[in-house]
């Protein structure tokens, strides 16, 4: 037991943090629906005294339905609960999600390149085999942020309510015809973290094929990740499609930091241009990794140079 | 078993390592590579084991060919360079997790094979903290620890004791007599007159028999 904790020290360690994340979105969840009951309260009062003084349709019409207790409170919503955990906290971590991932994935692959296990591993092993060992090493965190998320919708469904009809300007990011189906929602959300999450897997791969000290290892594939990103939102969304084409709004999708926001409302890209963008970038990295690792007498070269 | 070198030619960036080497290893024999550093020894043997690949020429076990590709031949224990291992390990476990891999040795034969190189006291031991002659016999026990049909050494006596090495000379002379091929490499001559039926010597990318 010992061992196992000792071994998986990071991963728990982030995910204990996960945990006082998800605590946290549940107060802020029981503070703004606390708020919302307290306001409507003062609504209720204020509308008893002054009903006969108001004189706008729609105003009148909202006090008596506040009067006559015929109101929803919009914070019990199940997609209000999680739009506000993205604003007020989820979201802050869209720009280190990749670095968690890197700093609890590349510690125990990148040992097998510094220390040269890989020269004895190779004398007894197929090569095709050890890269494919090697990459689902990698990926044996590829479920953290999933589960993370997965966290905290079940929080968000504590003592929710699911109606997409009745959210009134929610201001909402996501297609209604999508909010109508939660467990899909959830299922699409959760499987669009899981692609880049192995998507930022697959960059680590590449940056550890040279960098073989862990530290640099870790923030050699952070800048790739913030470089990449830095040219998607120059050259494709502000360049290309802003300038050339004419039309920012659909360069919006070429966005692989955006971990969390899973925009697909009826303004931004849709479920199609989303998942297409994503599975691109998997393929990519997939080549690009393929060409890092197709030579077995380069790595061996590479890592014999390391003492 | 039989290993067939045939106008063996390798370079590295246009400098020529090894040129046009015809070589033959036999069951029951104890050949020994010698020649100055840097005179290709390590890359010969690196080639022999698969973890290089040839420019030119072959080499064959037992008429087939292993070192095209990526595959690699699986009746070879080797000790090539530097004993690479996980540092944060200790020495047994290390050999532990290197026999999971092809899952023919047991606990008895690594446990075995750390007796033959007088390292069973500190088998418990993190790698880092082992001395250069410790890592060495780790090393040494890693390639041995299979029972595979060919043995290859490269420098192993370095950094080891006295009667350490003589324990191990004695080890290898008994995987003669069972008929294993060993080939070990060492600048130093009398290590190699010593034990070896044949030696090799390098020079310019060229071999010759001594």
């Amino acid at each position: 037991m010992k061992k196992v904790f000792r071994k998986n020290l990071l991963v728990i360690i982030f995910l204990l943090l996960g945990f006082v994340v998800a605590g946290q979105i549940f107060f802020i969840n029981n503070k703004n629906i606390t708020s919302e009951i307290k306001i409507i309260e003062k609504t209720k009062k204020y509308c008893i005294n002054n009903i006969e003084n108001i004189t706008q349709d729609e105003a009148k019409q909202s006090c008596e339905k506040i009067m006559n207790n015929d109101y929803v409170i919009q914070s019990q919503n199940f997609y209000v609960k999680f739009a506000s955990s993205y604003l007020d906290v989820i979201g802050y971590f869209n720009i280190v999600a990749s670095l968690i991932i890197f700093i609890v994935s590349i510690y125990k692959v990148v040992n097998v390149f510094k220390d040269r296990v890989v020269i004895s591993v190779l004398e007894r092993e197929k090569y095709s085999h050890f890269i494919r060992k090697l990459i689902f090493k990698m990926y044996r965190y590829c479920w953290f942020w999933v589960a993370i998320m997965l966290l905290i919708f079940g929080v968000c469904m504590i003592n929710s309510t699911f109606d997409s009809e009745t959210l009134i300007n929610s201001g909402m990011s996501w297609k209604k015809s999508l909010m109508d189906n939660v467990p899909m929602f959830i299922f699409l959300y959760l499987l669009n973290i899981l692609i880049f999450t192995i998507f930022y897997l697959n960059i680590a791969l590449i940056a550890i094929r040279k960098q073989h000290n862990y530290f640099l290892a870790v923030i050699k594939s952070f800048l790739i990740i913030i470089g990449i990103e830095i040219f998607l939102e120059i050259v494709v969304q502000s360049i290309f499609f802003g300038k050339i084409l004419g039309n920012y709004d659909a360069g919006l999708v070429f966005n692989i930091m955006n971990l969390f926001s899973f925009n697909v409302d009826e303004y931004s890209h849709g479920l199609v241009s989303l998942f297409s963008f994503n599975c691109i970038c998997l393929l990519i990295s997939y080549l690009v990794m393929y060409m890092a690792y197709h030579n077995k007498e380069k790595l061996i070269i590479d890592c014999e140079k390391n003492n | 078993m039989e290993i067939v070198v045939k106008n063996l030619m390798k370079e590295f960036k246009n400098i020529i390592i090894l040129n046009d080497v015809n070589l033959k290893f036999l069951d029951g024999n104890i050949y020994g590579l010698h020649g100055r550093n840097g005179s290709g020894k390590s890359v010969f043997l690196k080639l022999l084991c698969g973890l290089y690949l040839p420019t030119s020429g072959t080499i064959l076990y037992d008429n087939k060919i292993y070192n095209f590709k990526n595959d690699f031949p699986p009746f070879v224990g080797a000790l090539i360079e530097r004993p690479s291992f996980f540092a944060d390990m200790s020495g047994y476990d290390n050999l532990k997790l290197l026999a999971s891999i092809k899952k023919v040795a047991d606990d008895n034969q690594i446990l075995e094979a750390m007796k033959v190189v007088n390292l069973l006291d500190q088998k418990d031991k993190i790698f880092n903290k082992y001395s250069l002659g410790m890592k060495q016999k780790l090393g040494i026990a890693q390639a041995i620890m299979e029972n595979q049909k060919v043995i290859i050494l490269d420098e192993p006596f370095n950094g080891i004791e006295d009667i350490s090495v003589k324990k191990i000379k004695k080890y290898l002379l008994k995987l003669k007599e069972q008929g294993k091929i060993v080939i070990l490499s060492s600048h130093i001559i009398d290590d190699l007159n010593e034990i070896c039926d044949k030696i090799y010597y390098f020079d310019n990318g060229y071999v010759v028999e001594k």
